[in-house]
Order: structure tokens, then sequence, then C-alpha cells
């Protein structure tokens, strides 16, 4: 009980007025009217023995729209988070998607005893140094190309493309044989050992190599290793940057042809985490203005109103999740932009599987990771 | 060691080979279990992985011979899944074969045992190590 009292006290939950507006901007209230996070709040607060059974609990995807408007600035995500993990103690379990193939290979990156042979994709023109004691923390994109291969979405086109802003802007860095999933889903679906487990092996992986600092160009990776890594696991004091911060990087001499001509039309979508829990607008925006040469097309909702790529961590993906897809397909389209910008693996993957389940996808905006646009259309050689 | 398997066999030829090695009084390991599915087209690579996760060492789809399913799935989606698979242990470091699909004629017991055993016999190191899986309180 006084657990439960400490979580609402940290996430603030008690200032909770009741006003409402979370619930108001709430991308999955709009569209499932069993769920509210007020009331999941209410709930909690007055019956906290009931609270572990809602289903409701797992139907947040973690957008933090809600901590945005909040006044009070409860921090809504994190108390989900307790309350799942509660949840799972009291022997609730969530139902994952793809039968569980992500949640599988999480755990199995888990084992201590784990020895991954994970670095085929990485192409001959990336020179990545060894000795460097900068690592680039590439993430699950090499489990992704393989896992949503049928939905033709090529993960680590991503990391190829930031490792080549990195070497073209002579950032020497090196990449872990052995690096495991940062963890994001699993503490996100209150799978608090699972989480633990990759934690200390990444951190046990990263210390062996005398490691100073790491950048990621994956949002949610950013937010783990820089946040929750610091709250879960006291000694770990490591440097953190996204690549978008990365100064060398807006200074790389880039290709693109007589400047102004023929700019491509982009829209960006801003993932959550970059987004709404860092404020990191502008720097993706400059990137992909000054190295692609591209022209913005802003969609009606951006920045801290974008609309969440609309999925859970990997798990209860349903009729509400597709709904919000669909709809920020929809803005996407309506800006008449060629190209719809991801910055996240994960974003990619779930438009992209909502877009395919609409049919016709040839016929729409196409979908396309922020890095490896950029690097294909700035780091050409002329010929 | 003996390897530890899981076989997915389907209900139909893949079953009726299990049916027919048991009344015949062929044997198989003890560390051998069985699921029995309606149709291998319902299987999916996060099954296989669920199954090294909880400690397999290998996996078996046991199913019927091509253009045979009562159910008409001639799309092949189960060598997909099995290729997909097959790539995410390679990637976690598994070394070896350790996903086997066997398409039986129906009541080929004799045929069932012989490619489990020659299986099992291929396998010589567990999937995973075996070794302390929860984590110490940070
Ligand atoms: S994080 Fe997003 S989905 Fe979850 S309650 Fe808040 S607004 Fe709704
Ligand atoms: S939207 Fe994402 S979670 Fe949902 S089915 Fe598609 S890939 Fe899976």
């Amino acid at each position: 009980m006084s657990e439960l009292k400490d979580i609402i006290r940290q996430t603030k939950a008690h200032f909770c007025l009741d006003c409402g507006k979370c619930t108001a901007v709430c991308p999955v209230s709009r569209y499932d009217q069993q769920f509210s996070p007020r009331l999941i709040v209410r709930k909690a607060l007055r019956h906290p023995e009931k609270i572990y059974a809602d289903r409701n609990i797992w139907s947040c995807i973690g957008c933090n729209m809600c901590t945005i408007r909040c006044n009070y600035n409860v921090s809504f995500v994190d108390f989900i988070r307790y309350l799942r993990m509660k949840s799972r103690e009291h022997g609730m379990e969530p139902v994952y998607n793809h039968s569980g193939v992500t949640e599988s290979v999480m755990h199995l990156m888990g084992k201590k005893e784990t020895r991954q042979d994970r670095l085929d994709w990485i192409p001959q023109d990336i020179n990545v140094s060894p000795s460097a004691d900068t690592a680039f923390f590439v993430g699950c994109a090499p489990y992704f190309d393989s896992i949503f291969k049928d939905i033709g979405v090529k993960s680590t086109d991503s990391p190829i493309g930031a490792m080549r802003l990195l070497n073209r802007a002579g950032v020497a860095f090196t990449v872990l044989a052995n690096e495991r999933c940062c963890g994001h889903d699993l503490i996100l679906s209150g799978d608090k050992s699972g989480f633990i487990n990759l934690g200390q092996a990444n951190i046990h992986e990263i210390n062996k190599r005398s490691i100073k600092k790491i950048i990621t160009a994956c949002p949610e990776c950013y937010y783990t290793l820089k946040i929750d890594y610091a709250r879960f696991f006291p000694d770990w004091h490591m440097e953190v940057q996204h690549l978008a911060e990365v100064p060398d990087i807006i200074k790389i001499e880039v290709n693109v042809g007589e400047k102004g001509r023929n700019r491509p039309k982009v829209t960006l979508h801003d993932s959550c985490k970059l987004g709404r829990y860092f404020r990191k607008y502008d720097e993706p925006r400059n990137i992909l203005r000054t190295l692609a040469d591209a022209e913005l097309i802003e969609m009606e909702y951006n920045r801290d109103n974008a609309l969440c790529c609309g999925a859970n961590p990997w798990m209860f993906c349903g009729s509400v999740n597709k709904q919000i897809q669909d709809e920020r397909l929809r803005q996407a389209d309506a800006t008449g932009a060629d190209f719809l910008i991801t910055s996240c693996p994960k974003c990619q993957i779930h438009l992209t599987c909502a877009q395919r389940s609409n049919g016709q996808a040839e016929e729409k905006i196409k979908i396309v990771d922020m890095y490896h646009f950029i690097s294909e259309r700035a780091l050409k050689e002329n010929d | 060691m003996t390897a530890k398997i899981l076989i997915f066999s389907c209900n139909w030829d893949g079953w009726s080979c299990i049916d027919s090695a048991a009344n015949a009084g062929l044997s198989y390991p003890v560390s051998v279990n069985i699921i029995k599915l309606t149709c291998l087209s319902s299987l999916n690579a996060g099954f296989m992985l669920k199954a090294f996760e909880h400690g397999a060492d290998g996996v078996m789809l046991l199913g019927c011979q091509n253009q045979q399913c009562r159910y008409g799935q001639f799309d092949n989606s189960i060598e997909i899944e099995c290729d997909k698979a097959r790539e995410i242990i390679k990637m976690l470091g598994v070394k070896g074969d350790r996903i086997m699909l066997a398409r039986l004629a129906p009541f080929d017991g004799r045929g069932f045992i012989e490619q489990l055993n020659g299986f099992i016999h291929g396998i010589k190191n567990p999937a995973i190590p075996a070794g302390a899986q929860k984590a110490d309180k940070p």
C-alpha cells in the first residue's frame, strides 16, 4: 500500500483535479469509449485493489499527450507502467501481438549467456572503429528486419543511414557485438525483471569496452538509456546523445545538387519519445532541411500535438490502434508531400503496416526513415 | 546431453505418424514434448521462439506433405515462418540446425522416429546455456 502511495506521489497523481483534459486529448479515448486516463487515476486513488485487474490499464500507448496537457504535470505513463508491473504481480498478463515474437526475442537477449551474432547487415563502406570510446547504439532494427519482412520494411536502413552520417561527420564510433535491446518495451509493458536483465547485460557490455559516450538514432533507445537507466541503475552516469543533436552532423558537406532546386516535398512524423518526452522538435527538422534540402510541409497536428503512430509495446494492437494510424496517414496524405519521414523504426513499421492493410500502398505517400532519406539524398558521390 | 525438443504437429498426417509410431511400439526420448495443432499454417515464428525462450534445444514441425493439406493451405507460410525463426535464433547466437520441418506421408511412424532421432543426434549443445535467469536486484 505504501508503495502505491509513493508512486502516487512520484507521478504527482494526487494532484489530479479530475478536470478531464487528459481524456480530451488522448488518442485512445477518442476511439475507445471505455478508456479514460482520468478515470484510471481516480479508480487507482479510490479503489487500488480493483485497478490491477482493469483491462483498461493495458490500452495506453504511452504517447504522453496527457502529461503535456495536464496543468499539474501528472506523469500518467509512469503511473501506468507501475500499474502494469503490479498487475503482473497479481497474475495478469498482456496479450502480445505477432504471437509474442518480440517479447521472446527480448527475453532471450536478456539472458546473461546470450552471445549474439548480430552485425552481418553492416555494409562494407561503413567505417566502425573498434577502439573508439563512443558507441553507436543500434537498437533492435536487425531483428525487426526478419520479423517484419512480410510488410516490406527494412529497419536497418535507419542505423545504416545514421552510421554513414556519423562517418561523414568524422565522428569515430564503435558498435557493440553483443548489444541487447534497451528494454523500452518491456518496462513500458510492466515487465520489470525482463527490463532489468537487459539493462544489466547492456551495462556489462558497455563497461567491458570502457565506453564514455553513447550515440543513438532511435528515440526509444535514447529515452531508455538516458532516463530509465539512470532511474533503475544508480551507477549509470553515461553521456547519451541523440544523433540529431551531435553538433558535427549539421555541418556535414552534402551533395544535393543546386540548393533549392528539385527539393523533395516531405512531411515529418514526430516520434513521441523525441517529441513530447524531450521536446526536441527542431533538431530533426534542422537536419532534414539543411542536409537533405527538403521542403518540409507540416501536418496539421505536429510537434506537441503530433499524433502517435498508434502502437502499444507490441501488445493489444487492435481496431483502436488501427484507427489512430489511419488518422495519422490521412493527415500525412493531406499535406500533399511525397514522403512521410519517420525518425523511429517502430513508427515506420506501424504506419507501413496500417498503410498496407488499407491496400494500394503504392499510390499513397511513401513512408521513409529519416536517416536513410538524408544519407541517400545527400551523401551520394558525383558520377 | 539429450536435447529437449518441442514438436508442433498438425492434427492430420503429422499426428498419424506419431500415432503409428506409438502403435508400432517405437519410442523416442522423454525429453521430447508434443503440441498438437489443427494445421501448421496457424503457427508462426513467435511460437518457435517461445519454445527456445522456455529452454527447448530444438523445435520440430511435423505436417502433411505438400499439396496434402486438408485445409488447402498451400501458401508455404510455414516455410516462411521457419526461415524467419532461423534468422532470429542465428542472430541470438544459437548455433546449428535447431528448427526442423518434416513433411511426412500419413502413418509413417518409422519415418517420424528416424527423422526425430537424426534431429536429436545433430544437436550437441543447449540452445542457450542454462544459467541464472532471474535478475539480481538493482
Ligand atoms: S499516454 Fe497517450 S494513450 Fe496513454 S493515456 Fe496519455 S494520452 Fe492516452
Ligand atoms: S501496427 Fe505495429 S503492432 Fe500493430 S500489427 Fe502492425 S506492426 Fe504489429
